[in-house]
């Protein structure tokens, strides 16, 4: 069966031409005959009856002052949603940044060793500092 | 774009585009909402190319009341055509007018427009695509389909006993 890449055959184009009227008459089957080939002189006369068809649209009933309180509830919704992603974003930097920082501590450092390096920093703190002053100081 | 601009193409525009959102979808509240939708978008996201404008608004406006109808599948009940707020289409003829218009809004959206632009307003396949927004092959199978839908949907009503004969 030969297709046209979405989905049609070539028998279902030759019908869908047939009915528009771009071909005066229905071709031979080339390929599988589909369903809507034995429907064809039907769905040519349904094409007529639509073609007869008179619409008249209502009037319409929305003037600009619509449009521009619409426009503006859309800018509106528009910055509430940027608001939110900004302050996520804010807070998202902030905690890598923590996290970057905890992982980039110099381990060798005495100060967060407990090594005596601390330990020597505190003997020369003079005496009655509290131990979040010594940990400052060191 | 400017909101004088923009108030100037509405006042130029407006009633057109409308129209044509109406012709191709058969619902009144589609058809304003998409056309207020158009010149919202035109006023917040205006297109780069405005050479032809009016083609983009009847474009941007079929599209959203096609996505409209088609999210709130309003196609499938007949009650909608029954509402008494919304003006009924005034047709040429009677009662089979009546039946074609019926099913026509029984059938999707997208299968109602190609037909109504195709069938009714007598487009081009290229023309009908460029107007949906949509590339041919999709135009050509909506048609097909369209077609064939609206001949099950008119089934047991009396245009249908009038085509077979």
């Amino acid at each position: 069966m030969l297709y046209d890449g979405n989905g049609l055959t070539q028998d279902e184009l030759d019908v869908l031409d047939f009915v528009t009227g771009l071909t005066p008459t229905l071709p031979e089957p080339r390929s599988e005959p589909c369903e809507d080939r034995w429907l064809a002189s039907e769905l040519t006369d349904q094409r007529l009856r639509v073609r007869a068809l008179v619409v008249e649209s209502p009037p319409l009933r929305i003037n600009f002052d619509d449009v521009l309180l619409n426009a503006a509830a859309r800018r509106k919704g528009i910055n509430r949603i940027w608001k939110h992603w900004s302050l996520g974003l804010m807070m998202t930097v902030a905690f890598l940044s923590g996290v970057l920082s905890a992982l980039w501590i110099d381990e060798s450092d005495p100060a967060y060793t407990h090594e005596p390096g601390l330990t020597l920093a505190a003997e020369h703190v003079p005496a009655g500092l509290h131990n979040a002053e010594l940990v400052l100081l060191s | 774009m400017s909101q004088a601009n923009v108030e100037r193409l509405f006042a130029e525009h407006a009633a057109a585009v409308h129209a044509t959102v109406f012709r191709l979808t058969l619902d009144s509240a589609a058809a304003e909402d998409a056309t207020q939708e158009a010149f919202v978008r035109l006023l917040t996201k205006p297109p780069k190319e405005q050479g032809n404008i009016a083609a983009w608004l009847k474009r941007v406006a079929v599209n959203a009341a096609i996505d409209t109808l088609r999210r709130t599948n309003r196609h499938k009940p007949l009650g909608d055509y029954e509402r008494a707020d919304e003006p009924r289409p005034d047709v040429s003829d009677t009662t089979l007018s009546d039946e074609l218009v019926e099913a026509l809004k029984r059938i999707k959206p997208d299968h109602r427009a190609a037909v109504l632009a195709v069938d009714r307003d007598g487009m081009s396949y290229a023309d009908a695509a460029d107007l949906l927004g949509v590339r041919l092959n999709k135009l050509k199978t909506d048609l097909l389909r369209g077609r064939r839908a609206l001949f099950e949907s008119l089934q047991g009503s009396r245009l249908a006993a009038n085509l077979k004969e």
